[in-house]
């Protein structure tokens, strides 16, 4: 499967549900039954994904947010974004 | 088929008003405002078998529309629809008691998620002013431990299973069950109960039906769930540590310890369950408790319950 | 519909052994306290939520009858485990009854024997019983494990017959793929025999992987662990689950006369697996 890259479009799948329970975000996929949970950060991240949004727009969202390297933030946002495809949790659109 | 009484009543069981045609002296008479009835139960004939069905097992047949018929050969057949009407058709020489056992416990899980609405395995004590249900696989001690904090002056809300309402107005509230739990001889020994006077539901089977009034007394109204304890079986003799775990996997947790799961998954309720698990674990702390069924611990076991329980 | 890989054997034969080998293989930490994965197929909690009935209101034949249906649901059932422990006896205690893993599940059976000299020590220790009550039960065509009685089980009753009935129903099954491994043999050459059990159930692994699980597994390892932390599946009130995991150890627990019994009992069998001359 190709890698998520910067021009690529996401969205939350259909098919995975999530709920805020206390400061973490629980999800979990009604496809595959795989359950996820995400500390404020991945939620905050989350919460910019109910509509689809290229990653490159998020990485300049979030770098305008919190303090750290645009390079820094893309890297790890692509590693989560990774893991939430991996279990089916966000879909991808090719850029 | 001798069945003495055709005469409908009207019970209450989980905050429903039940209309049965079948006697079921183990659920409490309705005494609560004339209003709609929740669910019937009346006898009739079940058929063979459901057309189009999406489950099918030696007991349970689930239909595409969510319609579920139930048998067990030397009880009874059970029809259950949309959450509001049980049709049973007794087997031939089934005492009251056999058709009931499976009418209080299986076809009251189908209801529940017919209804949408939460099933624990779990049986739930009144410590306070809060309910705390005990929730664990068979065999882990729901029951026991219910009843060992009944004796010691707790009220009964319910036994084996423990309907949960998350969506109330002051926050997730459980409604009674019946004044009565299941046990085995080896638990009513270990609370030094007289077994003799008790009935079973099942000749063939050590599993006692003990009325609350017995041990103690039973909650008739509604009260806040206040903590979910999660039972394991251990076999060191001393009480383990009560942890508190990630949301997530408290969530996931507690939604293994919904009863009848897969039926609830096949009749499409994981999304609801998933809705009222979250907003349970929000709500109302979740602990593991690790414990040999060991009665010698029943007074640290009842500390910590009501130091958790303490507003 | 995937198979069922199941790890059958008379109890005390060293299924738990192989089952904390593989689990240190596969990657789940090993906490006896908690369980091993691989869990018995006869776990009540997998029966009920699969045939949506509660099995503690059910009678043991009522059970008995569906065995084979819970087997095939095992089977389709593709979020659950697909290797489960298996004590059973390969046949139901009823004639008339489907075996309660019909092949057609279908299943593929690792099957591990062990000296019934040793199971006797070993099973006396286990259900807290006097030797020759153990050789006695060993010679049972009724033997039940988790049979119903004044306490909830957490296990459905299952049904062993004799051990020799045991052996022979396993490795006599029709239409089961087999693999046999003598536990004389994961004591002696423990890297060959676990390899070979690794192969079969086709996981994935090198012998460094192996050489690690199996020190972690080691008998003396597992003992420490169980008097720290105990093990869920000792019975109540027995000290020890993880006696002494030797083979041959019978030579200095048997009397002559307990000897003479089992070999009299099991001989078939015991020359069929080269345990007599």
């Amino acid at each position: 499967m190709f890698s998520i890259s910067a021009l690529d479009r996401v969205v939350r799948s259909a098919s995975c549900l999530s709920a805020e329970v206390g400061n973490e975000t629980v999800l979990m996929s009604v496809e595959n039954g795989c359950y996820g949970g995400l500390d404020d950060i991945g939620s905050d991240i989350w919460r910019r994904l109910e509509k689809s949004v290229s990653v490159a727009e998020l990485c300049g969202a979030l770098a305008s947010c919190y303090d750290a390297s645009r390079d820094a933030i893309e890297k790890d946002v692509l590693a989560f974004l990774e893991a939430l495809r991996q279990k089916e949790m966000i879909e991808v659109l090719r850029g | 088929m001798s069945l003495a009484s055709i005469e409908e009543r009207d019970y209450q069981l989980y905050g429903w008003r039940v209309r049965s045609a079948l006697s079921l002296p183990q659920a409490l008479a309705w005494d609560g405002p004339d209003r709609q009835v929740d669910v019937e139960i009346r006898l009739g004939e079940v058929p063979e078998e459901l057309a189009d069905s999406v489950l099918s097992t030696p007991f349970l047949q689930i239909a595409a529309n969510g319609d579920c018929r139930l048998e067990v050969k030397a009880a009874a057949r059970y029809f259950v629809r949309q959450g509001k009407e049980v049709v049973v058709q007794p087997a031939n020489g089934a005492s009251m008691a056999e058709i009931s056992v499976f009418l209080l416990g299986s076809v009251i899980g189908l209801l529940c998620h017919q209804r949408g609405i939460f099933p624990l395995h779990a049986s739930c004590v009144r410590v306070g002013d809060g309910a705390v249900a005990f929730c664990g696989p068979s065999g882990a001690g729901k029951s026991t431990m219910a009843a060992s904090l009944v004796r010691r002056g707790h009220a009964l809300l319910c036994d084996d299973i423990t309907v949960v309402d998350p969506f109330a107005p002051g926050g997730p509230q459980v409604h009674p069950a019946m004044p009565r739990m299941r046990l085995w001889r080896d638990s009513l020994e270990a609370l030094q109960v007289p077994i003799d006077p008790l009935q079973r539901d099942r000749i063939e089977l050590e599993k006692y039906v003990l009325p609350a009034k017995e041990i103690g007394a039973f909650s008739k109204e509604p009260v806040p769930l206040r903590t979910i304890f999660l039972l394991r079986s251990a076999n060191s003799s001393k009480l383990e540590g009560v942890t508190s775990k990630p949301a997530m996997e408290t969530v996931f947790e507690l939604m293994r310890q919904v009863y009848r799961r897969r039926q609830a998954d096949i009749l499409g309720r994981k999304a609801g369950l998933f809705q009222s698990a979250t907003k349970i674990v929000d709500a109302v702390p979740v602990l593991s408790l690790a414990r040999q069924l060991d009665f010698g611990l029943m007074d640290e076991v009842e500390a910590r319950v009501k130091e958790l329980v303490a507003p | 519909m995937t198979g069922l890989s199941l790890l059958s054997s008379y109890p005390k034969s060293g299924n738990t052994w192989l089952r904390a080998v593989l689990s240190e293989i596969v990657g789940a930490p090993l906490q006896l306290h908690r369980g091993l994965p691989f869990n018995v197929s006869a776990n009540r909690h997998y029966f009920d939520e699969l045939m949506g009935i509660d099995s503690s209101d059910l009678t043991e034949p009522e059970i008995d009858v569906v065995r084979a249906d819970y087997c095939r649901a095992l089977a389709a059932a593709t979020d659950l485990p697909r290797i489960w422990k298996v004590h059973d006896c390969f046949y139901s205690p009823g004639q008339d009854l489907d075996p309660p893993f019909p092949p057609e599940a279908p299943v593929s059976v690792t099957y591990i024997v062990r000296d019934p000299r040793d199971i006797a020590v070993s099973l006396a220790n286990h259900f807290d019983k006097s030797i020759d009550e153990a050789i006695a039960c060993m010679q049972d065509r009724e033997l039940r494990l988790a049979r119903a009685g004044p306490k909830l089980k957490p296990q459905l009753s299952q049904y062993l017959s004799t051990w020799s009935d045991h052996v022979e129903s396993w490795l006599d099954a029709p239409g089961i793929r087999l693999h046999l491994v003598r536990y004389e043999d994961m004591v002696a050459k423990p890297e060959e025999a676990f390899a070979a059990v690794l192969h079969f159930l086709g996981i994935e692994f090198d012998s460094a992987k192996l050489s690690q699980a199996l020190s972690a597994c080691r008998f003396d390892a597992l003992q420490a662990i169980e008097a720290a932390e105990g093990f869920s599946e000792r019975l109540p009130g027995v000290a020890k689950f993880f006696r002494r995991g030797v083979a041959g150890g019978w030579r200095d627990s048997l009397t002559e006369d307990q000897v003479n019994r089992i070999e009299m009992a099991h001989a078939q069998v015991m020359r069929r697996l080269g345990y007599l001359a």
